[in-house]
């Protein structure tokens, strides 16, 4: 079916649409527009529906905050895990040896009494080595480079404790000898040469006789040469 | 977010949109087809009182309706299908009934109806009075087809699922009705026949 009007029929539509100027009421066009309004704003719902909608939705807020919660924990959690790990290890990295050595001890430690004086540390843990020394270690590694000194340290002390004990030692014999051997020059010159003989038989057994011999010349020659 | 609506929206996507909440894409709507629905309803009705009452009805019946516009109905075609229906509804229930098509037939469309109109419309000599005068002195099937044709701007076949009449009775109903408005808007001394 066509739709196409004659013209005759276009200008009386258009004629009748430039005549036809009726509007309707401004009061009326109010009306309609604040109903329209009024239908889209937010009505307030019966109290059961209120009740349903609040209890719904506090369930809901329920769920969402226990959700939000744990996930709020685990990143908690993950995160003191990454930032303190490293924490960790450089604690460990600065002061492992010294908690090391205060929790386990050291073959070193186990090899210096805390009390006794140095001197008597070596002969003490030569005397005792399977009850108070380690185990022997396993030669150091390229990994194991603190492992070391340790040793080397003990060793060291130890052997600088004996040395002072010679040095004393040898410091203490001298003024000792001297004693003895004035004592056998001062019996020599009163005649007592016997006495004198046998005095010296004591320290033929600790000292030279090149070394007595010697320190009796130079004794004697101080003795001469004092006013 | 809500924007302003286009003026190439189409009424569908107005009505949707109003739908969700958005005022202003109702404001819109009301705009392009206040008018229209307004001077059919005058034009049909031929009372203004009525006509306002009517026309406060249909945009409310709109307004209150949850149901949204079906895509393969114009919304044109709906909203003046609710101001036909609460028109008929209100003759109804003042014993007057619309659409007297026993009664009528492509002779019957051809003669002029005798129905007068106002004595003071027709003393003003105006055009507009005069096709005032005119349009009520149409039958109200014919007027019914020229106010949808003229206000509404449908097409004929659109006319005929409106009032759910045959496209081929529409269109015979539009064409003697423009003859006869425009005997009597050209020719003065016939509207001045019918008057009498």
């Amino acid at each position: 079916m066509s739709t196409q009007l004659p013209d005759e029929e276009q200008w009386l539509l258009q004629h009748y649409r430039q005549l036809s100027d009726e509007q309707p009421p401004s009061a009326l066009d109010a009306h309609i527009l604040a109903a329209a309004r009024a239908q889209v704003a937010p009505q307030r719902p019966s109290w059961p529906r209120r009740l349903g909608q609040w209890l719904t939705a506090a369930s809901r807020a329920q769920r969402g905050s226990l959700a939000f919660g744990s996930l709020a924990s685990v990143g908690l959690v993950l995160g003191l895990v990454w930032q303190g790990l490293p924490q960790r290890d450089e604690m460990l990295e600065q002061h492992g040896h010294t908690e090391q050595s205060a929790m386990v001890p050291t073959p070193a430690a186990v090899m210096k009494p805390q009390g006794p004086p140095a001197m008597a540390a070596a002969p003490a843990a030569e005397r005792q080595p399977a009850r108070s020394a380690p185990a022997p270690a396993a030669p150091p590694s390229a990994g194991e480079p603190a492992a070391l000194p340790v040793p080397r340290a003990a060793a060291r002390i130890q052997a600088r404790a004996q040395a002072d004990a010679q040095m004393q030692m040898d410091e203490a014999a001298p003024a000792e000898l001297d004693v003895v051997l004035l004592e056998i020059l001062q019996l020599r010159e009163a005649g007592r040469a016997e006495e004198a003989e046998r005095l010296l038989d004591g320290v033929r057994g600790r000292h030279s006789e090149e070394t007595l011999q010697e320190r009796l010349g130079e004794l004697e020659r101080q003795r001469k040469a004092r006013p | 977010v809500a924007t302003a609506p286009d003026a190439d929206e189409t009424d569908a996507a107005l009505l949707r949109r109003y739908r969700r909440g958005e005022v202003a894409a109702f404001d819109q709507l009301y705009q392009r087809h206040r008018a229209g629905l307004y001077r059919f309803l005058c034009g049909l009705s031929g009372d203004t009182a009525l006509a306002d009452e009517i026309f406060q009805d249909t945009w409310l019946s709109l307004i209150r309706s949850q149901v949204e516009q079906r895509e393969n109905v114009l919304f044109k075609t709906f909203l003046y299908q609710i101001g036909r229906n609460r028109l008929i509804d209100y003759w109804r229930r003042q014993g007057r009934h619309l659409g007297r098509e026993e009664a009528y037939d492509e002779a019957l469309h051809a003669r002029l109806d005798e129905a007068p109109g106002p004595d003071q419309q027709w003393a003003a000599g105006r055009d507009r009075q005069r096709l005032q005068v005119a349009l009520q002195a149409l039958p109200e099937e014919q007027r019914e087809v020229f106010l949808l044709r003229a206000e509404a701007d449908l097409e004929l076949q659109e006319i005929a699922e409106l009032t759910r009449s045959p496209a081929e009775t529409v269109k015979s109903r539009l064409r003697y009705a423009i003859q006869k408005l425009r005997r009597l808007l050209v020719d003065p001394a016939v509207t001045e026949e019918v008057r009498k």
